[in-house]
C-alpha cells in the first residue's frame, strides 16, 4: 500500500516539477513553495526528495541547470525545461491526470 | 601532449569532485537561508524556522549523499551523450510500443488481420515473381523472340522439325541468330548417384545468341553440332557444378554420364542463368547433334513432320517484331512451295520471349490469367483485413481524443502528435509486415505441396528475393499507414477543448463515426460474399470435373514408368527387358493383371500420328492427326476400358503378325460414319497399314475437360520402337501398399535404369485434377480467411456499439424493455448491416465473377445455388458474431447505469 503510494508520488513529483517549469525557469526553493501551495499542504513532500528529483531529471537532460546570481549577490541554481523534458511532460500526462484526480479527491474529502 | 594530459588528469578529476561538492553546498545553503528567512518573516522564531526548514527538507545527510551520487554520475556521463537528438524519435518509438502494448487486444487483432492479408499477397506475389518476373539473365532480352511453327487446323504455337529449323535459320533475313532447343528428362550420373533431371538439348550457338558467357570453360563450337553422335560434350548449370561437383574449379575435362553415355564437361554456365522457361531449370546442356544419346526418346530428326524443337531468334538491329513476322510469312510460303507435301499449311509465328516463359503463349497466358484472378482474390482479402484495422483505429480514436487534447494543452505541436501517431502506425505495419512475410513463406511451402507428384518433378523455384521483400514492405506500410493513420487522424476533427470534457462526443459526431464503421463492415461483408461466391464456383467446377468419366475404370492401380531412354539399350535389348519386367510384375502376389502402354490417358505426353484412311477423302487442309498409343496385350482389360465391338489387342498380335489397330467411337464415327469399321484399314505409321479389329469407348486423353478426340491404339511391337513405356498394374488390394514392393522389384530387374517416380492411380489422377483442384483450394482458403476477418470486424463493431450504448440499454430496461427485447434489437442491427452487405456483394459478385468463366467447367458464373449458399453463410455467421454482444447488451444493469449518473 505504502509502496504503491510512494511510486505514485515519485512519478507525480516529476510531472509536478516539469509542469511547474513549463511557465519558466525557477530555482529549488521557489519550486518547493509552489508545490506546497498547489497541494495545499495535504501531501507532504520532503524538500530533499524535491532536490533529488531535480538532480535526477537534470542528469537525464529533462532539465537544464544554470548558475546565476541573486539580488542578494548569491549563487543561485535555476532549472529550466529542455525539449526532452517537454516531451516527457507530454508522455506523462496520464500520470499527471491521475495525480490531479488524486489531489482533487483528497481536497474534496477533506 | 599525452604526457601533459596524464599529469593534469587527476587534478581535474579531483577539482571536478570538489566542484560537485561546492555546487551542492551552494544550492542547498541558498535553499536553507531563503527558507529560514521567509519563515521568520511569517512570524516564527529563528530556531523554530531552522527546525521547520529541516523538518521540511527531511534527512539532510541522506539526501546530500544521494544528490552527490547523482551529480557525480551525471558529470561522468555528460561526455558520452550525443544521442539527445535521436532520443526524440526513439522516445516516440518507445511510446508507440508502449501504447500498442497497452491496447493489447487492439494490437493483436489489427496485427493479425493485416499480417494475414499481407501474407496472402506475399504468397501469390512470390509465384508471380518466380514464374513471370524473374529476369532470364540473357543479353538484351527485348530483342529476343520465340518462333513457332503453326499448322492450319492445328496448333498455332507448335514446335518445329529439324529440317524446317535449318531452313528458317539459313533463309531468314531478320535474325542475327536463330537457336533451337528442347527440354527433356535425362538421367545423369558422374561423381555420385544417378538422378533424373531436366536437361536441355541446344543448337551450338545457344549461349552466344542469348549472350550468356560461361563462368568456366567455354560454350559449344559449330563443329560440335555438325556430325550426329560425334561430340559428347556438355555445359553444366551453375547449380549442377556446385551440387554434384562441389564447385570443382578443375571440372572442365571431367566426365558426366547422360543416359549412361559419357559426356565431357566443357564449361559451366554463369550463376543466375537457368534457361528460358520459369518452371524448368536445366541441369546441363548438350548439343542437338547428341540427340540420340542424350534424349530419352528419339525424334525423327530428318523428318519435316516430326516437330520437336523450340526456337528462339535474336532480331537484327533495326528489325522490329512486325518486320520479322512479314519476312517469315514469305519464308513459310516459299517453303510450302518447295515442299508442297510436307510444308503446306505451315506458318511461322513470332512471339515475345516473355510469352513463352511457361511453354507456349497459351500456357503462359493461362497462368497469367489465373495469377491475376488469385491476385484479385488476395487483394480482396487484404481490403477486408484493412477495414478491420480502420475500424479498430476508429474505435480507438475515441479514447485517444482526450489523450491528444491533453497533449495539445500541454504545448505539444500538431506535428509532434502526428509524428507520434505515424510512428505508432508504422510500428504496427512493420510488425504485421514481418509476420505477414513469415506467413507468406509458410503459404508458399503449403502451395508447393498442392503441386501434383509427377514422374520428373518440375522445378518451380519460389524464393524470397528483394522483389518479394520490397513488395511485402510496400504493401504492409502503405496499407498500415492508409488504414491505420487516417482514422487515427480523425482526432483532429473537432475542437480540442470539447474533447477534454468527459462526455465529449456530441450525438451527431458519434453517429457519423458509427455510420463510417458500419459502412466498413458492409464493405467487408460484400467483399467476403464475392470471394465466397468465387470459391463456390470453383468448388462446383471441381465437383463437375471429378464427375467426369475419364474413359477407364482402373482406380486400384499403380503406374510404373520405365524409361529405357535413360540407358543406351538398343531396340532388341529394350524389348526383351521390358517384356521380362512385365512378366515378373504380373506374377507377383497382389497383382491382378499388368500391361504396357506407351502413353496413358491424362498423362503429360501423348503420341500423335497423321492417318490416311482407305476410302476417306480428307477435305483440303483437314487435320488428319489423331492420338495414337502403343499397348501390350491385356492393356484394355487392366485399364478397365470397355471394348464395344470386335476384340481387344491380345497375345496373337505379335510383331510379325498382321498389323492391327483399335479405335475409339469418335474415330469410328469420323472416318466410317454409319458403317462398321471392323475390318477396315488405316495407315497410322510410316507406310504400315493396320486393320481395325475393335472399337473402344471414348476417353479423355490430354485433359479431363477436353472433348473426346479420335484415338487409335496399335500393338507395341507393330509400331515404331518407343523407349519409354508405362507398366500399368491392377492390384487386388490397396494400391499404396504395392508401391514399395513393385519399386524394389523394378530396381532388382533393371538396376541400371534410373527409376522414375512410381505413382498410384489416385496420385496419378491428381495431376489432371490439378487445374481444377488448385484454384478451388486456393480461392476456398482465401475466402474463408476473408470470412473470418469480416466476422471479426462485425463482432468488433457490434461489441463496440454495445459498449457505447450500455447506458441507453439500461434506460430502456428501466423503462420496461426485456432482456430478450434488447438482445433482439442488437441482433437485428447486425442482421441489417449484413443484409446490406450481402445485397451489395451479390451485385458485385455478378459483375466480378464473370472473369472466372474461363476457369470453370460446367458452371454458370451466375449460379443461383452458389450465390444463395454464400449469402446464407454470411447471414448465419454474422448472427453468430452478433450473439455475444447481444447477450452482453441484455445484461445491462439499469441500477448501475443510474448510479454512474
Amino acid at each position: 500500500m505504502g509502496d504503491e503510494r510512494g511510486r505514485l508520488l515519485q512519478g507525480t513529483l516529476d510531472v509536478l516539477i516539469l509542469k511547474a517549469l513549463q511557465s519558466g525557469p525557477s530555482h529549488g526553493y521557489a519550486l518547493s513553495g509552489w508545490i506546497r501551495q498547489i497541494t495545499g499542504g495535504v501531501l507532504e513532500i520532503e524538500d530533499g526528495a524535491l532536490y533529488t528529483a531535480l538532480h535526477r531529471m537534470a542528469k537525464r537532460k529533462w532539465l537544464s541547470a544554470e548558475w546565476g546570481v541573486s539580488e542578494t549577490n548569491r549563487r543561485v541554481k535555476t532549472y529550466s525545461l529542455t525539449s526532452v523534458g517537454r516531451e516527457q511532460l507530454e508522455d506523462r500526462s496520464d500520470t499527471w491526470n491521475e495525480y490531479a484526480e488524486a489531489v482533487t479527491k483528497v481536497l474534496q474529502s477533506s | 601532449m599525452k604526457r601533459k594530459a596524464k599529469v593534469r588528469w587527476p587534478g581535474r578529476l579531483s577539482s571536478r569532485r570538489d566542484r560537485v561538492k561546492v555546487d551542492l553546498d551552494d544550492e542547498l545553503a541558498y535553499h536553507f537561508e531563503e527558507s529560514v528567512k521567509n519563515l521568520v518573516a511569517q512570524g516564527l522564531s529563528r530556531d523554530e524556522a531552522v527546525t521547520e526548514t529541516q523538518r521540511r527538507f527531511g534527512d539532510v545527510t541522506y539526501y546530500r549523499r544521494k544528490l552527490e551520487r547523482i551529480d557525480r554520475n551525471r558529470t561522468a556521463e555528460a561526455a558520452s551523450r550525443g544521442w539527445v537528438r535521436v532520443m526524440g524519435v526513439w522516445q516516440d518509438v518507445r511510446h508507440g510500443a508502449r501504447s500498442l502494448m497497452q491496447h493489447r487486444s487492439f494490437t493483436l487483432v489489427a496485427v493479425l488481420s493485416l499480417a494475414l492479408g499481407v501474407g496472402a499477397n506475399t504468397a501469390i506475389f512470390s509465384f508471380v515473381n518466380s514464374l513471370l518476373m524473374r529476369p532470364l539473365n540473357v543479353a538484351e532480352p527485348e530483342r529476343l523472340v520465340t518462333v513457332f511453327t503453326s499448322r492450319s487446323g492445328g496448333q498455332l504455337h507448335g514446335n518445329t522439325s529439324y529440317p524446317d529449323f535449318l531452313d528458317y535459320k539459313e533463309q531468314n533475313t531478320v535474325f542475327s541468330g536463330l537457336i533451337a532447343h528442347t527440354y527433356a528428362p535425362m538421367a545423369i550420373s558422374g561423381s555420385d548417384r544417378p538422378a533424373v533431371v531436366w536437361g536441355q538439348l541446344v543448337s551450338w550457338d545457344y549461349f552466344s545468341v542469348l549472350g550468356v558467357e560461361p563462368r568456366l570453360g567455354r560454350a559449344f563450337l559449330p563443329q560440335e553440332d555438325e556430325t550426329f553422335g560425334a561430340s559428347a560434350v556438355t555445359v553444366l548449370s551453375h547449380g549442377t557444378w556446385q551440387n554434384r561437383f562441389g564447385s570443382d574449379p578443375e571440372v572442365v575435362g571431367k566426365t558426366i554420364h547422360i543416359n549412361d553415355y559419357p559426356f565431357t564437361v566443357i564449361g559451366v554456365a554463369p550463376e543466375g542463368f537457368t534457361g528460358l522457361a520459369s518452371i524448368l531449370t536445366p541441369a546441363l546442356w548438350a548439343p542437338l547433334a547428341m540427340v540420340e544419346q542424350a534424349l530419352p526418346f528419339t525424334p525423327n530428326v530428318p523428318s519435316r513432320i516430326d516437330p520437336w524443337l523450340q526456337l528462339v531468334g535474336r532480331l537484327r538491329p533495326g528489325v522490329t517484331e512486325n518486320d520479322g513476322r512479314a519476312a517469315l510469312n514469305v519464308l513459310a510460303a516459299n517453303l510450302a512451295t518447295t515442299y508442297p507435301d510436307l510444308n503446306a499449311g505451315k506458318g511461322i509465328v513470332v512471339e515475345e520471349l516473355d510469352r513463352g516463359r511457361l511453354g507456349t503463349p497459351e500456357a503462359t497466358g493461362g497462368a497469367k490469367r489465373l495469377l491475376a484472378v488469385l491476385f484479385g482474390v488476395v487483394g480482396f482479402v487484404l481490403l477486408v483485413a484493412c477495414f478491420n484495422v480502420a475500424n479498430l483505429q476508429l474505435a480507438k480514436a475515441t479514447g485517444r481524443r482526450r489523450e491528444i487534447a491533453l497533449r495539445f494543452s500541454l504545448g505539444a505541436s500538431r506535428w509532434r502528435i502526428v509524428r507520434q501517431l505515424l510512428i505508432e502506425s508504422l510500428l504496427l505495419a512493420l510488425i504485421a509486415g514481418g509476420l505477414g512475410l513469415g506467413l507468406g513463406v509458410l503459404a508458399v511451402d503449403a502451395l508447393q505441396l498442392l503441386q501434383p507428384r509427377m514422374e520428373v518433378p518440375l522445378d518451380i523455384f519460389v524464393a524470397l528475393d528483394w522483389r518479394v521483400l520490397a513488395f511485402t514492405l510496400v504493401v504492409a506500410l502503405s496499407t498500415g499507414l492508409l488504414f491505420g493513420l487516417a482514422p487515427a487522424l480523425q482526432v483532429f476533427g473537432s475542437s480540442q477543448s470539447e474533447a477534454l470534457k468527459d462526455q465529449s462526443f456530441s450525438a451527431s459526431q458519434s453517429k457519423g463515426k458509427a455510420r463510417l464503421q458500419n459502412s466498413l463492415v458492409v464493405a467487408q461483408v460484400a467483399l467476403s460474399l464475392v470471394l465466397l461466391a468465387g470459391a463456390g464456383l470453383f468448388v462446383r467446377s471441381l465437383r463437375n470435373t471429378l464427375a467426369i468419366d475419364p474413359g477407364f475404370d482402373l482406380r486400384a492401380g499403380i503406374i510404373i514408368p520405365v524409361n529405357l531412354g535413360f540407358t543406351q539399350y538398343n531396340e532388341a535389348e529394350g524389348t526383351e527387358l521390358r517384356q521380362r519386367i512385365l512378366e515378373r510384375i504380373a506374377s507377383l502376389p497382389g497383382v491382378e493383371s499388368a500391361a504396357l502402354s506407351a502413353f496413358l490417358p491424362l498423362g503429360l505426353s501423348h503420341g500423335h500420328h497423321d492417318v490416311a484412311v482407305a476410302g476417306y477423302e480428307p477435305a483440303p487442309d483437314e487435320y488428319m492427326l489423331v492420338k495414337r498409343n502403343m499397348v501390350s496385350a491385356g492393356y484394355f482389360e487392366t485399364m478397365g476400358i470397355q471394348v464395344l465391338s470386335g476384340r481387344a489387342i491380345d497375345e496373337r498380335d505379335a510383331e510379325d503378325a498382321q498389323p492391327v489397330a483399335m479405335i475409339n467411337e469418335v474415330m469410328a464415327r469420323r472416318f466410317w460414319p454409319n458403317q462398321d469399321p471392323i475390318g477396315r484399314t488405316v495407315q497410322a505409321d510410316l507406310g504400315i497399314t493396320y486393320t481395325v479389329i475393335g472399337v473402344i469407348e471414348n476417353g479423355r486423353y490430354a485433359a479431363l475437360h477436353d472433348a473426346p478426340e479420335p484415338y487409335l491404339a496399335i500393338p507395341l511391337g507393330q509400331g515404331e520402337y518407343v523407349q519409354r513405356v508405362n507398366i500399368v498394374v491392377k492390384s487386388t488390394g490397396d494400391p499404396s501398399t504395392m508401391v514399395e514392393p513393385l519399386s524394389a522389384e523394378i530396381r532388382r530387374l533393371a538396376s541400371n535404369v534410373p527409376q522414375s517416380t512410381v505413382l498410384t492411380m489416385p496420385q496419378y489422377l491428381e495431376y489432371s485434377l490439378g487445374s481444377a483442384k488448385g484454384p478451388a483450394t486456393l480461392v476456398g482458403a482465401f475466402s474463408l480467411l476473408a470470412l473470418v476477418l469480416a466476422t471479426i470486424g462485425l463482432y468488433g463493431v457490434m461489441s463496440y456499439s454495445v459498449s457505447q450504448r450500455r447506458h441507453e440499454f439500461g434506460v430502456r430496461m428501466a423503462l420496461g424493455a426485456t432482456q430478450t427485447g434488447i438482445a433482439r434489437m442488437v441482433l437485428s442491427r447486425g442482421f441489417r448491416t449484413t443484409v446490406i452487405g450481402v445485397a451489395i456483394g451479390i451485385v458485385l459478385a455478378v459483375a466480378v465473377t464473370r472473369v472466372l468463366s474461363g476457369f470453370l467447367y460446367g458452371v454458370n458464373t451466375l449460379d443461383p445455388v452458389v450465390v444463395t449458399l454464400a449469402s446464407a453463410t454470411l447471414l448465419v455467421v454474422s448472427q453468430l458474431a452478433s450473439y455475444l454482444p447481444a447477450r452482453l447488451a441484455s445484461k445491462a444493469n439499469p441500477v448501475e447505469v443510474f448510479r454512474v449518473e
